[in-house]
């Protein structure tokens, strides 16, 4: 149980695909849920953990053997062994293709042994559970920055600018929809160039292919999503400015502040 | 009474109205300045990690900052995506420099790549070297964009 006042919470680790196609953990947690008991919590952290591990390549989490276990990797070949698990052997370069190893055997070991792999591979993990104080919560307005890549705006996967902070996730919308629409007149010149666009369109182009603004990347970061994790069709994609998302509110936590 | 004169008092009246609505609305909100740490993002434009967190108190900013900055060097390569002379003052000179005072061999150029692969060589270095080596070479990155407490404005 929980101390009087506090509360554990499952946060989602901050992986990302990177653009070389494979993962990359940065910095920072997003609070997911909130249970009143560690083993709530952990129950809960073990169900997506293993979700996910059905999704990723466990040897795609970074380049080198460090990202992924704390043992360097004639320890981790000496730990696999000791499990019953042939390690995959190095290459005439002397390297090793871990990841085309897992991909090739991974899935024929047995579900134990899967599990003994992702044991020694203990950097991999997208979950964790921390008992943290109960803490309010306020709605912070963060401006996206857009930045045009010769074809289409793209916004930046992650952040961008911070406006202000607001105790009412009311006044935050309010604030929000006010810069919104302050930022779709000043971007007003994007939507001449899209309909230039439209009217060059083939008859089998989707809209989609389009489209003028893309915030796919940030989606996908912002729901912590694997390269194998779709968005629906379509999202993300905007052809004209009065949908675009220029600002958006997110939650913060409030520390010290009644 | 004629039909303009009507108008125009009816004008007045809501002018007036308007005047004594404006003096009795809502006290502006009040706003207190607050802090939040944030890590810089490359971009065109200045873009900043999201805040996850917000204090009323600077020193609380600072530790969890301070968190976050211990997480980063557990989890990343601090010369991925990233040029010595956007890490350290005095670029590659000075970076060569700090791998020597360590007892590091540094990296060099060979003929088929581009430019020297820092991220390589923390990849392939990283079990030969002791936590305080790493730390040291972490430390002398006075140009890395780590987490930093900004301040920012709490309605």
């Amino acid at each position: 149980m929980a101390e009087p006042g506090t509360r554990f919470v499952l946060k989602r680790l901050n992986w990302y695909e990177h653009y070389d196609g494979g993962m990359v953990r940065e910095g920072g947690e997003v609070s997911l849920s909130s249970f009143a008991t560690f083993e709530e919590a952990e129950a809960e952290r073990g169900k997506r953990e293993e979700e996910i591990r059905k999704t990723i390549n466990p040897f795609d989490c970074g380049k080198a053997v460090h990202y992924w276990s704390h043992l360097d990797e004639p320890r981790l070949r000496d730990w696999l062994m000791d499990h019953g698990i042939d390690p995959p052997s190095a290459g005439k370069n002397g390297k090793t293709n871990w990841a085309e190893w897992w991909k090739k055997t991974g899935k024929k070991l047995s579900s134990d042994k899967q599990l003994l792999v992702w044991e020694a591979l203990d950097k991999v993990r997208f979950f964790v559970v921390r008992e943290e104080p109960v803490r309010k919560v306020g709605y912070a307005v963060l401006g996206i920055n857009w930045e045009y890549n010769d074809e289409f705006y793209d916004a930046n996967s992650e952040g961008g600018h911070l406006v202000k902070v607001y105790r009412s996730r009311a006044r935050a919308e309010e604030e929000c929809a006010a810069l919104n629409a302050e930022a779709r007149d000043d971007w007003g010149f994007v939507d001449e160039f899209a309909e230039e666009y439209a009217d060059e369109m083939e008859d089998d182009e989707s809209e989609y292919d389009m489209a003028m603004f893309d915030m796919r990347d940030r989606l996908r970061r912002k729901r912590g999503l694997t390269s194998n994790q779709k968005l629906k069709k379509g999202e993300g994609l905007y052809n004209s400015i009065a949908r675009v998302p220029f600002y958006e509110v997110i939650e913060v936590e409030l520390e010290g502040i009644e | 009474m004629s039909r303009k004169a009507t108008s125009k008092k009816s004008t007045k009246t809501t002018a007036k109205k308007k005047t004594t609505t404006k003096t009795k609305s809502a006290p502006k909100p009040k706003s207190k300045t607050v802090y939040t740490v944030q890590r810089e993002i490359s971009s065109e434009f200045p873009t900043h990690t999201e805040p996850e967190r917000i204090f009323m108190d600077k020193s609380a900013a600072q530790r969890f900052a301070d968190e976050r900055n211990k997480e980063l060097r557990a989890v990343t390569n601090p010369f991925r995506d990233n040029w010595p002379d956007y890490m350290i003052k005095g670029g590659t000179k000075a970076l060569v420099a700090v791998f020597k005072k360590l007892k590091l061999t540094p990296p060099t150029k060979k003929k088929d790549e581009y430019e020297v692969d820092w991220e390589g060589w923390w990849d392939r270095n990283y079990f030969n070297m002791t936590d305080a080596q790493r730390d040291a070479i972490w430390n002398a990155l006075n140009k890395y964009n780590f987490y930093k407490v900004t301040t920012t404005t709490l309605e």
